[in-house]
């Protein structure tokens, strides 16, 4: 089967040049057959890396340890769930992915493009095509996941316990469908460019698949954030750390392209901007993936530690170089066809917010490039620390978030002093007296108390907002729930994305709470004590052990108490993975949960002595983390009412 | 509309500036020197009590828990070693022989006194040496 | 067995990306079509997009109105002006058909 993979590679990487010459020829002489055999070969590029992955998957489940790659992260005690997960868990097996998702991306825009068109479409397949061949050139000639090793192995390496967890499961394939799924956006920029037509349609067309890459993007990050809650055993989700940050900026400068698309579709302006913005969340997704492989942030004084960097660095410096070029060359046509009405408008609270998450994504990516820059530059790695980022990103967030509640209450186009007094006062005065509450309630940290009335005041806009259209609707005859379905499915973008900014509210009051409102205590405990952290109260009843196939577990058992009633045990676990691999890391601590809306207990076993019988715990409350996750949720929702289709119903043009 | 085109820029310049100081205030408040062991030791005596991170490998047989529940070892990057004292999470894969993150600082007493602790992340991406070094001992 | 296999779903591949070379297609053009009858459609196109643009424009004007975001005046003021649009885009669109 290996063979197969492995052929079936080089066949797709010859297919994207064919698929590049033929589409370049028939754009360029508008020759319908070769455009023809440029889409079958587009689609025969997805079926050979879909045979290649079954091939690899194939392997990895059945433990073919002669294929380096295999042996490299599977075990014999591996559970075969993980075997398939295996698949992207090492650099070859990602690479091929990433591959794969592309082509049926690619295969999907052919099948679904009703605006084909000789002129335009055969430079948008050019250009993914060319990023295409970029990646199966890796996997073809660099890291070929099919690669043998001169002997086998009678056992693999294993796979390290802290991914073999449903979220690490996901979480990459999710991001990478965000990641990948920017391509096509920017192919399609990219052909509005190269074929000049920068008229009507790409904008659209990159809008419409624009937002389906930030929505796995979106959930993606989420995704890892809770791995990271639930895995990693400090408590927290979020570390700023490189190859977090390198998920972060593409999302930063995605949303705000999300924002500032709106504004040529409607007046065709910001064209320039949009463009540049698009190339920019291209760059950073590809960035991102080589960040995320190439260690070149993380170690002191280390520049490459693979081979693959220097090749991403030329392919995204031919990649903006060209992209930029071209811009400039067809820079005439992408002029604006209209002027601004009015400052006082949502135009320009659209642009207030462009320019706040590019400060956002420009302060990240400071932060995380500041080693590299530094080291250049002076010859000495400074860097700076998990600080550095919330000293920035907090105060540009609560601005964005005031902006969130502002712009719904301003019109398009122009708006009046006298309609925004009006529109305003109810808003601002329920959260003036929202935010005396609770300060009266005992919240007296100034960030927290700013960001929960900020938060409010969104969500009265929010509320204000679905109340008025409903009420419009309602006064047609509409009763409640055919008024709400209307009113939504008529401006599934306005409503949607609301839905949108509730799920963001939501993440950003569990962050708040979680980050200025958790306390932590490190004790040691003995048989039969007890021990109290803020309403919950733990009797801790002894050590016990219990063996599995793939591990050997400590458990310390403790007897929770919430308010004085008992509510469960919490089991925190210390295990030792039993591989006949040669893995280095083979310990891993579960964190004992107890998640409510109110916040979540998080106990941790550090330490244990089996001849005393004690344990060392780390126990942690953090207030509304779930709000993060349910916050996720309601995002996820509200992108869906953006991306579904509406039932087809006759819109009537009765202007 | 020139008047109305200059409004926008004043209000980008203000965000850009306004930004622009917000970077370059908390990059200054919270840079720290990453150095290797020697690169530390180097810089004695001006680096004492300047929070800087270092990086260097666990020293075998050094990890020992101190009374006062910190954590004590040695880390070295072939050339010098250093003595540190942790007080804080320890991940997982910490042990002998494993690259390690400290960040902190450094006494007159020469040693360091460290809060962060970050083991070297275990990456997808490892090298297949192992393999190659075991091949004798697994292949029967 | 894997070889004979692959060898298989090449050929079928390459067959299926060179028959269209092969073909007679007219999706996109007709036979004997003039390149100017084909630009004027495509503008017409356009056109008609950008003339959905301003009706779609001109239904959140009279929305925003009915939800008290704009004035009576700004209200009337911006239905004219985007009427207007709309109307020469209608005009080109008439004057293009009238010269197929």
């Amino acid at each position: 089967m290996a063979e197969i993979g492995n052929i079936s590679v080089f066949f797709a990487f010859f297919l994207a040049f064919y698929v590049i010459i033929s589409s370049f020829l028939a754009g360029k002489y508008r020759n319908e057959k070769l455009f023809r055999s440029s889409e079958n070969a587009i689609l025969s590029i997805a079926i050979l890396l879909i045979i290649a992955a079954v091939c690899l998957l194939h392997e990895l489940l059945t433990l073919n340890f002669n294929l380096k790659y295999v042996a490299l992260n599977t075990s014999t005690d591996l559970p075969v769930v993980y075997r398939i997960t295996s698949l992207w868990a090492g650099q070859a097996g990602s690479l091929l992915l990433w591959c794969l998702l592309l082509s049926i991306y690619f295969a999907l825009t052919t099948v679904t493009d009703r605006y084909k068109d000789l002129e335009y479409k055969p430079y948008v397949n050019m250009t993914i095509a060319v990023v295409a061949l970029f990646f199966i050139f890796l996997i073809s000639f660099i890291e070929n996941p099919f690669d043998k090793l001169s002997f086998t192995p009678q056992e693999g390496r294993g796979l390290n316990p802290i991914l073999q967890n449903a979220y690490m499961a996901i979480h990459p394939l999710c991001l990478y469908f965000g990641y990948v799924g920017v391509t096509i956006p920017f192919a399609y920029g990219m052909g509005a460019l190269l074929s000049g037509k920068t008229d009507y349609n790409w904008i659209k067309q990159s809008r419409s698949w624009f937002i389906i890459a930030w929505t796995f993007l979106s959930v993606g990050l989420l995704l890892g954030a809770r791995w990271a809650y639930l895995e990693l055993g400090w408590g927290g989700y979020w570390a700023w750390d490189p190859v977090e940050n390198a998920a972060f900026m593409p999302w930063l400068t995605g949303t705000a392209f999300l924002h500032s698309v709106m504004i040529q579709e409607r007046k065709g302006m910001l064209k320039k901007w949009n463009m540049i913005l698009l190339i920019t969340t291209f760059f950073l997704a590809i960035f991102g993936t080589f960040l995320t492989r190439s260690g070149i942030v993380n170690s002191v004084h280390s520049f490459a530690q693979s081979n693959i960097g220097p090749l991403f660095m030329g392919f995204i410096s031919f990649i903006l170089l060209f992209s930029f070029g071209i811009m400039l060359y067809r820079s005439k046509s992408l002029e604006s066809e209209n002027s601004f009405d009015s400052i006082l408008s949502r135009e320009s609270a659209f642009i207030f917010n462009n320019l706040l998450f590019l400060a956002a994504a420009f302060a990240v990516l400071i932060g995380t490039v500041f080693p590299i820059i530094s080291e250049a530059v002076s010859g000495e790695k400074i860097l700076v620390g998990e600080p550095f980022f919330n000293k920035v990103n907090v105060p540009i967030g609560l601005v964005l978030i005031l902006l969130m509640g502002v712009g719904p209450l301003i019109s398009w186009r122009k708006s009046s002093w006298k309609t925004m007094r009006k529109n305003f006062t109810v808003p601002v005065i329920l959260s003036v007296i929202f935010g005396i509450f609770i300060v009266f309630a005992g919240i007296t940290e100034t960030v927290a108390v700013i960001s929960y009335v900020a938060c409010f005041f969104v969500t009265s806009t929010v509320v204000i907002e679905y109340y008025r259209g409903i009420s419009v609707r309602r006064d047609k005859g509409d009763n409640f729930i055919t008024a709400l379905t209307t009113l939504i499915s008529r401006n599934k973008s306005r409503y949607g994305g609301y839905i949108i900014h509730i799920g963001i509210v939501l993440i950003v009051i569990g962050i708040t709470s979680s980050s200025v409102f958790s306390h932590q205590t490190e004790l040691v405990v003995n048989k039969g004590e007890s021990f109290t952290i803020g309403k919950y109260k733990m009797v801790y009843t002894g050590l016990n052990s219990y063996v599995t196939d793939a591990k050997n577990a400590t458990v310390a058992d403790l007897k929770l108490y919430t308010n004085d009633k008992y509510s469960g045990e919490m089991k925190p676990e210390k295990n030792i993975y039993k591989y006949q691999g040669n893995r280095e890391i083979n310990q891993e601590t579960e964190v004992a949960l107890r998640s409510t809306l109110i916040d979540d207990l998080y106990v941790i076993l550090t330490d244990f002595n089996t001849d005393t019988g004690s344990a060392s715990l780390r126990v942690i409350v953090n207030p509304m983390i779930t709000w993060i996750w349910a916050g996720g949720l309601v995002l996820l929702f509200g992108a869906l009412v953006i991306i579904l289709p509406k039932r087809k119903k006759n819109e009537s043009n009765n202007v | 509309m020139l008047k109305g085109k200059m409004k926008f820029i004043v209000a980008i310049i203000l965000v850009a500036t306004t930004v622009g100081y917000l970077v370059y205030g908390s990059a200054r408040d919270t840079m720290v020197y990453y150095l290797t062991v020697n690169e530390l030791k180097e810089k004695k005596p001006r680096i004492y009590n300047q929070r800087v991170r270092v990086s260097g490998t666990v020293v075998p047989g050094t990890i020992e828990k101190g009374s006062d529940g910190s954590l004590k070892f040695k880390i070295t990057d072939g050339i010098q070693t250093v003595d540190v004292d942790y007080k804080g999470i320890v991940p997982d894969i910490f042990k002998d022989k494993v690259e390690a993150v400290v960040e902190g600082k450094l006494t007159k007493d020469n040693v360091f006194y460290a809060d962060l602790l970050l083991a070297k992340c275990p990456t997808k991406y490892e090298s297949e040496d192992q393999l190659y070094k075991n091949k004798n001992v697994t292949n029967g | 067995m894997d070889l004979y296999v692959i060898t298989i779903i090449s050929i079928v591949i390459c067959i299926y990306i060179m028959t269209p070379l092969f073909n007679d297609h007219n999706l996109f053009t007709k036979s004997g079509e003039n390149d100017n009858k084909y630009k004027n459609m495509k503008r017409i196109m356009v056109l008609n997009s950008e003339k959905e643009n301003i009706y779609s424009e001109l239904r959140d004007i009279e929305f925003d109105y009915k939800l008290g975001k704009i004035t009576r005046d700004d209200y009337e003021q911006l239905t004219d002006k985007y009427k207007l649009k709309a109307a020469e885009k209608i005009q080109e669109i008439e004057k293009l058909k009238n010269n197929q």
